[in-house]
């Protein structure tokens, strides 16, 4: 083969990693090998058009051209060559030349997706012949709404697979949830392979999760999106491995589904380059709806009348005595003649709503820009993209900058060996505010308090809001001026080499690299309450540093040969992974001035607090996998992976995970083979196991901790054994034990293609930290308890409708419903309030109940009267059990009179923590995307919505709304809809809050209150392209595509907060999903993108 | 043939090494391997016994409860706490085995470690100048052994007897007789192993566990055995106290019954002739001295006088993080004051009882009640104000401020004969510096009281038991006190031990 192109061999051989040789390379080719005789031809396509813009290559060779506006080319080629005709969605198609000069070609459609090679780990398929549960996106339709990241992309695309981001912000973190929650501890997250290389990094927001006082340096963790390095650009194809069958090559790591990534190679022909820009903007959809200043004092009035309203107030009556006077408000709005002021009232204030919101908020403004060229001759091709995207967030100051260069390489070195590089270098930069993830008042971050600051307090200057019995917190003006800088710097390289010993058997070792390091810096100067309220002095810098190092080296065998009709594909594989990471962060208070914002940490006064860690966990597996198929009708599949992992314990580092599959392509059997329209119809059966290592590195470890004692006034060294990791040599992995039946449908050419599958988990031996007996001397300890079911079904349609000269119609859609059940909870079958980080009793996990379980109080209207209480079960109970604490009159008035009735449910006569019943499920019922795409000459149209149904969202916002004591600003609603008498007489309907007042006594309880209906249905993107093919006659420009781009276009929904897809904590923890803590809102994009191939 | 060659070559080198490579090393934490088999494992591991002590939710908060109302029915404090704990309600509000923050839970940490230290000492090869370390360190784990099970079954009863560290989850409760019988045992075992406090070397520094630490301890054990078997025994306990306008105290006392305590089926006699014999082995030893109170927070008392066995502390354990802060000292002086006498108790002491004078503060500044943050003087009792500042060496007071309601803060930290006085003369109610202070445990006084107590009820009020409270009088009072007087019953005495007048 390398005969034909000396001149590759002795230019290039030395330079095999320098792309730009290899166009050089090939102008070189065309000279060399133009000796052949000259032959001409047409491609049309089925319907008799011609067809431009198709490779036309000489078989074996480096010779190739391309067909011009008539389809027309001219190349030349040995007459008993064989030509090639490639082009984009179309099928490529080898033509013997056989002497002729004048070749007509008829290329055909690209019967799509049934003959796609799909990648399933170790190995590929042609989709038809796939045994497993696999749903695959391609560039194209992962690329429609312009993502940033790769895990935006899939959202609302393949069935079973749920997406959910953890919050608005630029480059912010996104949790994928296949097939329903497996686990309780661990975050549940797939596993992702990029290029065939396992990535190995948290997934988790990429917002600050915030400290707490005893755990400061818990500021200062890294926390952000594992995948943001890719360019969804860069990508070619995306499979989601769902069932056992696809996943258990993935053995211990494939229990919660696995994302296999592979990125842009290049493909044979003439270079290629294209150029591509979008510009974009975006805007908040949605506040969150509370008073305007006006509101707001009328409001703090209301609240003061009725204060004094029930301070006097006479039971035995039922009126109060009071009588208001101008005095007793502050907000007055008359002329006060003894200080000769005017005092301002309610209606000299702004009629604004949501000012705080609206102060933080802007246009963000984004671009991106890339680069790519990409090409190949017979023996090499490359791909290589330079990239840069801006985007800056809806929230002032917020920002994500990534720069990315991307480069593949595959080489024929000979007739034996091929290598390659698949390898990505990028730099990121997030500039992040201090959004809430958190319910502690003293850490309200960013968004809540743009929420719940007092609107009057507008124009006040960017210092302190906390008067007033305020919140601690500082103006959302002063927040936003806070640097918080993460640096993200990833290199990622995998290697391979394929030495082909026979036609049929092939080995291929792979050695990836994936280096990934991240540093944030935070400074909280001394206007903010984060930085002034110390001992130690103002002004508050932390620094984080995270390095995470994954290598892995794969060999694999695979032997492959068709016979008569049989096929046999058997595959070896020996795997080694090492995972390293360390983190080390530092923190002080104290600095003499802002200026340096916390960048000379050496000259503050304060004590620093220091911390490091450092791990590693290393994986090594045997697997194997056998594929046989006769005729194309039956299908067998059996894999076998045997992993040894340091994570497990020392009993236990062991374990063998298998599945099989079997399938039955019944439109190949001879009573269908008649049937022309009837592609495909396929069953499928797969059965298998898999395990999730959840289980931590190190936590099957006993750890000591030290335990100093000051002997005589000296401190001595003392190690005591941990209390929540005492060791636990027999800790195991989490099994997945999991059956799927699917069938698959393509007809009419695959111009319709549907697929159903079903399928039931059951995950057993959930690893857990336990309470242990208290007298054993340790708290807690990780234990393999429990097990969760999850059963669902899942349904994907796609169909091209019409098709003809002018008009394509392309539809898509796909549905998935899950059914999550905790079957066994452990040791103590009894509830397990969650309070979670947000200190929110409302989430429970109990046997017979779904993980993400609402718990609560049922709510009973309100106590109408003092009658009403003292006729009441709750009244009685006291007056029989403890006479002397029966409440007065007044007391009841103070306690009861207008506050929420909550219902008794277990009849005690007492309202107690037994009272609580399950309220709701954050689970959706089912989840659902559908696309339309239209073509029409030039312009293509595509449609994408995507929702979610039947999930609660527990509104956390809510809660601080209820509370007497403080004065932040409230939800408009509360002026006419709170509790009072008349309201109570004339239109009980209305009341939507308990009475207003001062120094009520009330306890917020956890009701449906806080609880809303999630549904939603968005239009998630809505793109219109045109297609330019020619540009001035410049001769080498062969494209211009324009898109204008509409993302999160408009979104149906009940629910009240910023956005209903929620998932503030959930990323680390599936136990904690569906709770809003007032994340980073959502923005609505607009686009516009131009596209240039030359 | 290359080929396989090559092959083999590949399998080679992952099939290396695998067994290595699935171990998994640790980087940020120390493992049980790394410590458990060296001598200065094992002192680490001792050391770690000890700073079990210092756990947020044992000495380091909560103690007071465990110190004071086991032993002591004169506390006061805020009605929430006392409430449970303080009518002796262990198992109330957050105390009892639901979480890390209880007693129960912390107590039975101590006995892991301890149960850890016993199970590797055996292992380790101590050279030949340190063998004796092998002895006294397995007489420390086995005293502080009994000492975690004799606080869990005087606030608990019958609770799982745990030797080993790996004892299954779901033990069963041990009858209350069978603790004892381990404490006893423990005991025993260890007074035989441990040092004298005299005989301490530079490997074993004061805070360690001691022969007379152990001795004192049983007689302890015995004594409570004792006192919680008396059936129908009648006790008379002071409930207020007065002072006339002439300064005569005038006490009203309440004469209970009795009864046997849950569990304790001993035969009292045995017991508290035990608990004599014990008492008489450690005060025969002279290994310590009585001291007057007053003298006792001086830090060159801490070893070998009255503080038989003492929390110790340092800089990083100083005064802010131990009990007397967060309990004792009121909150002028950092502390949180919780723990508080009420004036009518406080007229219980004789005004020459130094107990009064020194172990009471009378003078703080507080900004509790005042606008604005400025500090107040407090004093409290205005008529012993010149009395107490003739006592620190400070004439002419100021007196003022308070009525009868304001608390009295219990007060341990030092005096004016002691050079380590921690008021600050020139700014009264302030503290010089944060130092460090010792917290008793267990003191030699008890075994005067024990010795009194163990006489009166073998042989009734006998010229022993008069002898011993006498002793102890002289230490409390000016050294010329009146003398008790004779004629008292068995009843009558019993006053002067179980209101555990230290």
């Amino acid at each position: 083969m390398l005969q034909d192109c000396n001149c590759f061999k002795t230019n290039c051989m030395k330079n095999i990693f320098l792309a730009f040789c290899l166009i050089i390379c090939l102008v070189c080719c065309k000279i060399a090998t133009a000796q052949n005789q000259t032959v001409k031809g047409i491609v049309v396509s089925e319907d008799g058009t011609p067809v431009s813009r198709v490779t036309v290559t000489v078989k074996g060779t480096n010779t190739a051209v391309m067909t011009n506006e008539d389809g027309v080319f001219e190349i030349l080629a040995d007459e008993k060559g064989v030509l090639v005709f490639s082009a984009t969605a179309m099928e490529t198609q080898e033509v013997p030349i056989d002497g002729r000069l004048n070749i007509r070609v008829v290329l055909r459609k690209y019967t799509k997706q049934l003959d796609d090679v799909v990648v399933i780990g170790y190995g590929s398929v042609r989709r038809r012949d796939l045994t497993g549960a696999v749903a695959t996106l391609n560039s194209d339709e992962l690329n429609n709404n312009r993502p940033l990241t790769i895990q935006q992309a899939l959202q609302g695309k393949l069935a079973g697979v749920n997406v959910l981001s953890n919050d608005g912000a630029p480059g912010g973190g996104i949790s994928i949830q296949i097939r329903g929650a497996n686990t309780f501890s661990g975050s549940g997250e797939p596993l992702y392979v990029v290029d065939g290389v396992p990535i190995n990094i948290s997934n988790s927001s990429a917002t600050p999760l915030e400290g707490t006082v005893a755990d400061p340096n818990s500021y200062t963790k890294n926390q952000t999106n594992a995948l943001a390095f890719l360019d969804p650009k860069d990508v070619e194809s995306i499979q989601v491995l769902k069932d056992a069958s696809a996943t258990a090559i993935y053995g211990s790591r494939g229990a919660n589904g696995v994302v296999i990534i592979t990125t842009k190679s290049g493909k044979q022909g003439r270079p290629q380059l294209d150029f591509s820009t979008e510009q974009g903007w975006s805007h908040i959809i949605k506040f969150t709806e509370v008073m305007s200043a006006r509101e707001y004092t009328q409001y703090i009035n209301d609240v003061l009348y009725w204060t004094n309203y029930w301070r006097l107030y006479d039971p035995a009556t039922g009126t109060s005595s009071y009588k208001p006077n101008p005095e007793d408000f502050p907000y007055p709005g008359i002329f006060d003649y003894a200080q000769g002021v005017y005092k301002k009232g309610p209606n000299d204030y702004s009629d604004e709503r949501n000012v705080w919101q609206r102060a933080i908020m802007r246009s963000g403004r984004n671009q991106q820009y890339s680069i790519g060229v990409s090409g190949g001759t017979a023996n090499t091709t490359y791909a290589l993209r330079i990239s840069r995207a801006d985007q800056h967030g809806i929230v002032d100051n917020t920002r994500f900058q990534r720069n990315g260069f991307n480069f593949n390489l595959n080489q024929k070195a000979f007739k034996w060996l091929s290598l390659g590089l698949n390898s990505n270098l990028s730099y990121i930069k997030y500039n992040l505010v201090n959004t809430a993830n958190t319910n502690d008042q003293t850490t309200m971050g960013l968004i809540k308090t743009a929420i719940y600051a007092r609107p009057i307090d507008a124009e006040a200057p960017l210092s302190f809001l906390d008067e007033g019995g305020f919140y601690a917190t500082s103006s959302p003006l002063a927040y936003v001026n806070t640097p918080d800088v993460t640096d993200q710097t990833s290199a990622f390289t995998n290697i391979y080499g394929e030495i082909t010993f026979l036609p049929s058997l092939k080995l291929r070792s792979n050695l990836g690299y994936h280096y990934h390091q991240s540093q944030r810096h935070k400074y909280y100067n001394s206007n903010l309450y984060e930085g002034r309220h110390n001992q130690f002095g103002e002004g508050y810098a932390q620094e984080g540093f995270t390095r995470n190092v994954n290598m892995s080296f794969e060999n694999t065998l695979t032997y492959d040969r068709h016979f008569q009709k049989h096929h046999l594909n058997v595959m070896g594989t020996l795997s080694m992974n090492q995972y390293e990471w360390n983190n080390q962060s530092m923190s002080v208070r104290g600095f003499g001035s802002d200026v340096t914002q916390g960048y000379d940490m050496g000259q503050a006064v304060g004590i620093p607090t220091l911390s490091s860690s450092k791990g590693q966990s290393n994986l090594m597996s045997y697997l194997g996998r056998v594929t046989y198929n006769y005729d194309n009708r039956y299908y067998a599949t059996a894999s076998v992976r045997h992993d040894g992992a340091s994570n497990f314990a020392a009993n236990n580092k062991w374990a063998t995970f298998s599945s099989f599959a079997l399938a039955w392509n019944a439109a190949n059997e001879a009573f269908l083979r008649d049937v022309k329209w009837m592609d495909l119809f396929k069953f499928r059966f797969s059965y298998g196991y898999t395990g999730n290592q959840g289980i931590g590195a190190y936590a099957s470890l006993a750890r000591l901790i030290a335990n100093n004692y000051p002997f005589e006034g000296t401190l001595n060294n003392g190690f005591i054994i941990s209390g929540v990791n005492p060791g636990n040599a027999n800790l195991k992995w989490e099994t997945t034990r999991q059956s799927n039946f699917g069938v698959d449908l393509g007809l009419f050419d695959s111009r319709l293609n549907f697929t159903m599958d079903m399928y039931y988990k059951k995950t057993y031996d959930l690893l857990q930290y336990k309470s242990v007996a208290m007298s054993t001397g340790v708290q807690r300890m990780p234990m393999n308890i429990g097990a969760v079911e999850n059963k669902g079904l899942e349904l994907t349609l796609s169909a091209t409708p019409i098709k003809n000269n002018n008009f394509t119609w392309d539809f898509s859609a796909n549905w998935s419903t899950n059914k999550n059940k905790i079957l066994k909870f452990g040791d103590n079958p009894d509830a397990q309030d969650l309070y979670g980080p947000y200190r929110l009793e409302g989430l429970i996990l109990k046997e017979g109940y779904p993980i993400g379980q609402l718990y609560g109080y049922v709510e009973d209207g309100y106590w109408n009267s003092i009658d009403e209480y003292k006729n009441s079960s709750f009244y009685k109970y006291i007056q029989e059990n403890d006479p002397a604490s029966l409440p007065t009159d007044e007391l009841i008035v103070q306690n009861y009179l207008g506050e929420i009735k909550y219902k008794d449910l277990n009849n005690d006569g007492q309202l107690n923590e037994y009272d609580r019943t399950m309220i709701g499920n954050v689970n959706p019922d089912f989840i659902y995307g559908f696309t339309n795409r239209f073509e029409y000459k030039k312009f293509s149209l595509n449609i994408f919505f995507q929702g979610v149904y039947g999930n609660d969202i527990l509104n956390a916002t809510l809660l601080n709304f209820n509370t007497t004591s403080t004065w932040p600003n409230r939800p408009p609603g509360l002026l006419d809809q709170a509790w009072t008498p008349e309201r109570s007489v004339s239109n009980p309907e209305i009341i939507k809050y308990p009475k207003l007042g001062q120094n009520l006594n009330r306890s917020v309880r956890f009701s449906r209150r806080y609880v809303e209906d999630g549904s939603y249905l968005r239009l998630k993107n809505i793109s219109l392209s045109y297609r330019i093919d020619k540009l001035f006659n410049l001769r080498d420009v062969k494209g211009i595509n324009i898109t204008f781009n509409v993302n999160n276009v408009f979104t149906i929904t009940k629910y009240t907060g910023f956005d209903p897809e929620v998932n503030s904590a959930g990323s680390g923890n599936a136990a904690w999903r569906g709770i809003d803590v007032g994340a980073y809102p959502y923005a609505r994009t607009y686009m516009l993108a131009m596209q240039v191939q030359f | 043939m290359k080929k396989i060659i090559l092959l083999a070559l590949f399998s080679a080198l992952i099939l290396q090494g695998c067994k290595k490579f699935l171990e998994e090393k640790p980087f940020d934490f120390v493992s049980p391997e790394n410590v458990y088999d060296s001598p200065k494992g094992v002192k680490q591991l001792v050391t770690g016994m000890y700073g079990v002590f210092f756990s947020t939710n044992l000495f380091r908060t909560e103690a007071w409860i465990y110190l004071t109302s086991c032993d002591d029915d004169w506390t006061n404090g805020l009605d929430w706490v006392m409430g449970t704990y303080g009518v002796g309600n262990f198992t109330g509000g957050w105390v009892y085995n639901n979480s890390g923050n209880d007693p129960y839970y912390v107590f039975y940490r101590l006995i892991r470690a301890t149960n850890t230290v016993l199970e590797v000492l055996p292992n380790v090869e101590f050279s030949a100048e340190e063998t004796y370390l092998k002895e006294q360190f397995e007489g420390e784990a086995l005293g502080l052994r009994a000492m975690a099970y004799f606080y869990l079954v005087q606030m608990y009863g019958p609770v799982p007897l745990r030797l080993r560290s790996d004892d299954p989850d779901n033990m069963p409760r041990s009858s209350v007789k069978d603790v004892y019988a381990q404490i006893i045992d423990d005991l025993h075992k260890a007074e035989d192993k441990l040092l004298l406090n005299s005989r301490r070397t530079s490997a074993i520094k004061r805070g360690h566990f001691t022969k007379g630490a152990a001795q004192l301890l049983l007689a302890k054990v015995y004594s409570t055995m004792g006192s919680g078997s008396l059936t129908n025994a009648q006790i008379s306990v002071t409930t207020h106290a007065s002072r006339t306008a002439s300064g005569e105290i005038v006490r009203t006392s309440h004469t209970f019954t009795k009864n046997k305590v849950a569990g304790y089926d001993f035969d009292p006699k045995i017991v508290y002739d035990s608990a004599k014999q014990v008492v008489t082995r450690l005060i025969n030893t002279r290994e310590y001295e009585l001291e007057r109170f007053g003298n006792n927070w001086n830090p060159a008392n801490f070893g070998g006088k009255d503080f038989v066995f003492a929390l110790e502390t340092d800089s990083s354990t100083q005064v802010a993080y131990t009990p007397y802060n967060k309990f004792f000292t009121p909150p002028g002086l950092k502390g949180a004051g919780w723990l508080t006498y009420v004036k009518d108790f406080y007229y219980i002491h004789d005004p020459d009882d130094e107990r009064g004078m020194y172990g009471i503060c009378h003078e703080w500044k507080s900004n509790n009640l005042m606008p604005n943050g400025v500090w107040k003087r407090q004093f409290f009792p205005a008529e012993d104000s010149n009395k107490v500042y003739e006592k620190y060496g400070k004439a002419n007071v100021e007196t003022n401020i308070n009525s009868n309601s304001i608390y009295l803060m219990k007060w341990y930290l030092g005096n004016a004969a002691n050079p380590q006085v921690l008021l600050n003369v020139n700014d009264a109610g302030t503290l010089i510096s944060t130092p460090t202070q010792n917290f008793p445990l267990l003191r030699y006084a008890e075994a005067y009281l024990i010795l009194a107590e163990a006489e009166n009820e073998l042989n009734g009020p006998t010229a022993l038991a008069y002898d011993a409270l006498d002793l102890l009088r002289s230490y409390r009072y000016k050294e010329d006190a009146p003398k008790i007087s004779r004629t008292m019953t068995q009843e009558q005495l019993r006053i002067l031990y179980l209101g555990r007048t230290k």
